[in-house]
């Protein structure tokens, strides 16, 4: 059974057609116990959104989705109590210590005083956990976050951009503390921007671009959807021309270096052969394996086009 | 009957800490100080039948109750905005705290507030009947003192 499952999930905000914003459409994936999953997509791709209905502060208006295998509205309360999660920014009450707000966290999941300790020292708020939040630096309010979703040791851990607008360090602390309970055999959701962080973060991913999403499996499968190839020969011309008939071949790019091409089922030797049948021979050809940032930019890449002409 | 006592409990740790809180009851306990010590001097300036003390200690202090409805109005303010401002409300709910839970908790603070300041001044007034100055017991507020 997997533990999140969505199908079709959609949410358009708004009831007036010309007015109204799909931010989630027809979403369906499934989360397995243990993996940690990677919710990857630009601003305003509908990652909020999604996370929002599953933890039950937004309506979808289609599709449905389950948790811990419910999905009515008495299944759903029982299954989200074993459930942390965080939305968008961390939110607490900026009077109070670091302490005192988990107090309250504590007191909603009914969790008792000794697994506040466990959850600042945890995060390395410890010392800390005696000031109040407002004088929090946005690491530690983050960490802060993460703790209070770690409260009632939940199974599922729903996380919102854990890593936003944090440095480099503080950004591995992030990655420390969710490998951390990884390990305790906790299944995690996490959303984010950064690919990177998601490539060394997670099992598995997700690709959402406007919404939609685009490619999703385990990290490995995700890259290797988009496994290229750098040839060389000595007539790149005739090899550029002939690469473009290849059934493998699913977009051919030049450069200084060779001919990068896309491959659909990352076959090398079958693009072999097929160049050596057109008479063609390859002084170089060697597997090109793409990181899922160049996938993710491919993936995407509408969307980036659009933001720069915005920002220019 | 246990979650009651715990929504209770949410919204005082919310609340003990806070200094607008602190601040807005300070500032009731002042105004109602004023108006009471007000009264009294009135009541002792004037002590014909109308304003003579004890019989007019209801009379001195049931003129607390007009800035009570306006405190009240102010506490729910200040109980509520900033849940929605901080998005903490959002996150309570995210913790499992019903939206319903969430604001009897509040209701249960208000009441509670509520009841503690009507024995205040039930207090005072019992207090004031019993020991009232021109009753001949102990004088606990000699006019001197207003004056
Ligand atoms: N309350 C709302 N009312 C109307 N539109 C909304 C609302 N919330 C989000 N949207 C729209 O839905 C789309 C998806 O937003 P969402 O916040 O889910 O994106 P996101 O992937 O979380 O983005 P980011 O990376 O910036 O956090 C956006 O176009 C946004 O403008
Ligand atoms: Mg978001």
């Amino acid at each position: 059974m997997p533990i999140i499952e969505t199908r079709e999930l959609t949410k358009r905000y708004g009831t007036r057609p010309e007015k109204s914003v799909l931010a989630v459409d027809r979403v369906s994936f499934a989360v397995e116990e243990g993996q940690v999953f990677g919710f990857l997509g630009p601003n305003g791709s509908g990652k909020t959104t999604t996370i929002g209905m599953l933890v039950g502060i937004i309506n979808p208006t289609g599709g449905s989705f389950r948790l811990f295998g419910a999905s009515d509205a008495k299944g759903l309360l029982a299954a989200r109590s074993r459930v942390g999660a965080t939305l968008e920014t961390p939110n607490f009450y900026p009077y109070m210590r670091g302490r005192d707000n988990l107090r309250v966290a504590a007191a909603i999941k009914g969790v008792g005083r000794s697994r506040i300790e466990e959850c600042l020292e945890l995060v390395g708020l410890a010392d800390r956990a005696k000031h109040r939040f407002s004088t929090y630096s946005l690491g530690m309010k983050q960490r802060l976050a993460l703790a209070a979703t770690m409260l009632s040791d939940p199974e599922l851990i729903i996380l919102d951009e854990p890593a936003n607008g944090l440095d480099p360090q503080g950004m591995r602390e992030i990655r420390e503390i969710i490998h951390i309970l990884a390990g305790r055999g906790k299944t995690i959701f996490l959303s984010s921007h950064l690919l990177w962080e998601v490539e060394r973060t997670c099992t598995h991913v997700a690709i959402v671009r406007k919404g939609r999403i685009v490619a999703q499996g385990t990290v490995d499968e995700v890259v290797s959807e988009g496994t290229s190839a750098l040839l060389r020969a000595e007539d790149e011309d005739a090899l550029a021309a002939a690469l473009e008939d290849c059934p493998e071949v699913t977009s051919v790019r030049r450069t200084d270096d060779g001919i990068i091409v896309g491959l659909r089922g990352g076959d090398l030797a079958g693009v072999n052969g097929y160049l050596a049948g057109k008479g063609i021979h390859l002084s170089y050809l060697a597997p090109h394996r793409q990181s899922l940032e160049e996938v993710f930019i491919d993936l995407t890449r509408g969307d980036f086009e659009s933001m720069t002409e915005i920002a220019s | 009957m246990k979650i009651l006592s715990v929504l209770l409990r949410i919204e005082t740790l919310k609340t003990v800490k806070r200094r607008a809180f602190w601040v807005a009851v300070g500032v009731f306990a002042a105004i109602n100080t004023s108006i009471a010590v007000d009264n009294v001097r009135t009541a002792r300036r004037f002590p014909d039948f109308a304003h003579a003390l004890p019989e007019s200690w209801p009379s001195v202090l049931s003129g607390l109750t007009s800035p009570a409805g306006f405190f009240v109005a102010v506490l729910i303010i200040l109980l509520v905005a900033p849940e929605f401002s901080w998005r903490t409300g959002r996150q309570n709910v995210i913790d499992g705290l019903s939206k319903e839970r969430l604001y009897a908790g509040k209701v249960m603070l208000l009441a509670g507030l509520v009841a503690l300041f009507v024995a205040t001044v039930l207090l005072i007034g019992i207090g004031g009947i019993l020991f009232s100055p021109s009753e001949g017991g102990p004088e606990i507020i000699r006019s001197t003192d207003l004056s």
